[in-house]
């Protein structure tokens, strides 16, 4: 193989590396993960808010055709919160844009993630994966105080 | 070469059909933009409804056409470079199935009746018509694969010595490729989605599916593109005016693609459930891996340039991009070719992005990825398609080609489109605007409650790009319809370029011999899918019955009716 | 076909244009990729 394909290959490995690297910055230092893996024994079927304490909250939603419940909900600045999704029909999205907050809620499993809300404002939840005739009025809405 | 009338007439329908086909495709693609505009604001237009038009821009642009060309290239190519003559039968065999799928297929789409997406993701329930069909689309393409083994074994055995021709190489690894990623496609859906359809069987485990779609989903992009590829490497460097600056990178890059093409699904699937956080990450790091022979091709195609270039008498660093034949309408596929790779700089930089982990959070399932796809299959794929589908029509046919100096400027007139298409919508998905998505009935509609006046913007400069890549298109329907009804000046036969290597060498077995990384494709994909096809049968529920877009309550079978015995 | 007969190339050619184009393809991936990359941090 010629010396430049070779250093070609060899510099392209370093950038991989080098970016995957970042990655794992990212995930360890900030903590910017994926969903969560977690088993689907108990699948809920009503949304629900849960407030563990005052800056701490669980926020278990259900993705259904044509809206998210809960609708809206209201949490102080500064709250850690646990998401939680899950359908009792097809496949949706679940979409914070401004906050990393980025999961499918597909029938039969419960996606789970994370999040800190540090800045006041209205956070919409917008469905993002094709669900049916009216994909496009579904959203919901997180409003940090 | 001389092509025989009935190979002539398959390639012919597998050519002109898709193309057909393809006018419907693009003139819903230019429509989708209006909708997402909000400069139509409605559930339909003119009589098909938006999520029907996407499903059928998807499939026919997607599916249809890109099968089609891969059949139809792969069986000139192995015709061409290997002279050797296909079975006539199993070609048509092959072809009519593709035809007969796609027209079934179709059939339901039009009807309304599978409004599910090129995707199809269940428990979304598309008419059973649309899996049986689109199943004969690929078995029958399967068959022009093999189709091709005969010929070259016995091309080996009376040439052992040489190397098999790169185009060769190219389009078998293309369809290696493609029947390992069919396989996990024919479970999802023979196993389950055409009885579950039918009513057989009354539900399927959403995210079983899910993962089964995308452990072919992820390849498909490969089967789309290694063909273009194939131009690249044996095409280009005769049509530039220069060399192929390394054969052996080449070969290289072609055996890397059969190893990593497939085990890399994950990274479609990271805001999913049922499916652990480390596996998510093993198949990010393949991912970079299957980065690098597109990298290597970055490299060595830009080397050849660079070769052909400095023949014409360049001497700087970077002059020689302006020796090419960028314009030369009499070597139009050049302009095809560069159009899809000054793309793909754009195309795999935001697909490096989209596999990387935890950077896909930003971005999954907005608009920023049809910016990017569209850079990547509607970008090299899409021109090599356009620019080879007329190569081949115009020869084999003896038909000289039509506009020819329009026909130059197709792909540069694409490229500006498209680049304000794919900005318009990558910097509205930053922003939040989702996929998949009827826009002007909400977010882009000031009367509506969730109007959203930031995203006017960005989705009026994809409409703009949109309209001219539709001219684009118009111009390239007219060279193409142009050039098949014009009168035959030749009689007609197989023309491919044929190029020649500046680092050449003689055959190196470990680079000829594909069934060596084939079987490692299968070592590599077994480990990287074993644990998440069971973490997605382990970390899910029951399963789901059968949905229709337009109701949130479950279609249940009717419970059979009793039936009378004959005495 | 010339498959057999390897004469070596007669001017030797060095693809410094590619590697400087390669070099500025590598920027263009870095700065795509940082600019997600920091609006993603931004975002946690």
């Amino acid at each position: 193989m010629d010396k430049f394909e070779k250093g070609i290959i060899a510099a392209s490995i370093v950038i991989s590396m080098v970016l995957f690297f970042s990655v794992l910055v990212a995930r360890s230092s900030y903590k910017a993960d994926v969903p969560e893996c977690i088993p689907a024994d108990n699948i809920y079927t009503e949304g629900k808010a849960v407030m563990l304490d005052k800056n701490t909250w669980q926020l278990y939603y259900v993705a259904r055709m044509w809206l998210f419940d809960p609708a809206e909900v209201e949490i102080p600045v500064g709250s850690e919160v646990d998401l939680y999704v899950t359908s009792p029909d097809v496949v949706h999205g679940f979409n914070i844009a401004s906050k990393n907050v980025n999961m499918m809620a597909v029938p039969g499993a419960i996606t789970k993630t994370t999040v800190t809300f540090d800045k006041p404002g209205e956070y919409p939840i917008t469905c993002h994966e094709y669900c049916g005739m009216f994909h496009q009025i579904m959203q919901g809405k997180i409003i940090v105080r | 070469m001389d092509v025989s009338k009935s190979f002539k007439h398959v390639l012919l329908m597998e050519l002109i059909v898709p193309t057909v086909l393809l006018v419907l495709g693009v003139y819903h693609g230019l429509l989708q933009t209006f909708y997402r505009a909000g400069i139509i604001r409605d559930t339909s237009f003119l009589g098909i409804e938006y999520y029907q038009g996407l499903t059928l821009h998807g499939v026919v642009n997607a599916i249809v056409l890109t099968t089609f060309f891969a059949v139809a290239f792969g069986n000139a190519v192995v015709h061409f470079y290997l002279k050797r003559r296909l079975n006539d039968r199993v070609n048509w065999i092959s072809c009519l199935m593709m035809l007969v799928g796609s027209v079934m297929a179709a059939a339901p789409i039009l009807s309304g009746d599978a409004s599910v997406l090129f995707t199809f993701y269940p428990p979304l329930k598309a008419h059973p018509l649309f899996y049986i069909g689109a199943t004969l689309l690929v078995i029958g393409s399967w068959l022009a694969f093999f189709n091709w083994i005969g010929p070259l074994r016995q091309w080996r055995k009376e040439n052992p010595d040489a190397k098999t021709p790169m185009a060769v190489i190219g389009m078998f690894t293309t369809f290696i490729v493609w029947v390992i990623a069919t396989i996990p496609l024919a479970i999802e859906v023979v196993v389950f989605l055409i009885p579950w359809s039918l009513g057989w069987i009354e539900t399927v485990n959403v995210s079983l599916m899910r993962t089964l779609f995308w452990f072919f989903g992820h390849p498909l992009v490969y089967f789309w593109l290694l063909p273009a590829y194939v131009m690249f490497y044996a095409f280009l460097p005769k049509l530039a005016g220069g060399k192929l600056y390394s054969d052996s990178a080449g070969r290289l890059v072609f055996m890397l693609f059969i190893i990593l093409s497939v085990p890399v699904g994950l990274h479609h699937q990271f805001a999913e459930p049922a499916i652990k956080q480390g596996w998510k990450l093993f198949h990010a790091v393949l991912t970079y891996g299957v980065a690098i022979p597109s990298l290597i091709t970055a490299f060595t195609i830009a080397a050849t340039l660079e070769h052909a270039g400095r023949s014409n008498g360049a001497r700087g660093l970077f002059d020689w991009m302006g020796k090419l034949p960028w314009f030369d309408s009499k070597r139009y596929l050049f302009a095809y070719l560069l159009g899809g790779l000054i793309i793909f700089i754009f195309g795999g930089a935001t697909g490096i992005v989209n596999a990387s982990y935890n950077l896909n959070m930003v971005i999954h399932n907005t608009g920023w990825l049809p910016g990017h796809f569209h850079l990547t299959v509607a970008g090299p794929v899409f021109l090599a398609i356009l620019g080879g589908s007329i190569l081949m029509l115009s020869t084999i046919t003896g038909k000289p080609v039509k506009f020819p100096k329009l026909s130059v400027w197709v792909p540069y007139l694409w490229l500006i489109g498209l680049f304000m298409f794919s900005s318009g919508l990558m910097i509205g998905g930053l922003d939040g605007e989702p996929r998949r998505t009827n826009m002007g009935l909400s977010y882009t509609n000031p009367n509506s409650p969730l109007y959203r006046p930031e995203w006017i913007a960005t989705t009026a400069l994809t409409a703009i790009g949109g309209t001219v890549m539709f001219l684009a298109c118009i111009f390239y329907f007219m060279v193409f319809f142009g050039t098949w009804f014009a009168k035959p000046k030749t009689s007609g036969a197989l023309e491919f370029p044929v190029s020649e290597a500046y680092h050449d060498g003689p055959r190196v077995k470990w680079l000829d011999r594909l069934v060596p990384w084939t079987v490692i494709a299968v070592v590599i994909i077994a480990v990287a899918y074993y644990q998440p096809i069971k973490d997605s049968i382990n970390f899910s529920g029951e399963g789901s019955p059968r949905y229709l877009p337009t109701s949130p309550a479950p279609v249940i079978s009717k419970p059979p009716e009793e039936t009378v015995m004959p005495e | 076909m010339a498959q057999d007969n390897f004469t070596p190339p007669d001017e030797k050619f060095v693809p410094r244009g590619a590697v400087a184009f390669f070099a500025l393809l590598m920027l263009i991936i870095l700065v795509i990729w940082f600019a997600i990359y920091f609006i993603m941090l931004s975002r946690t």
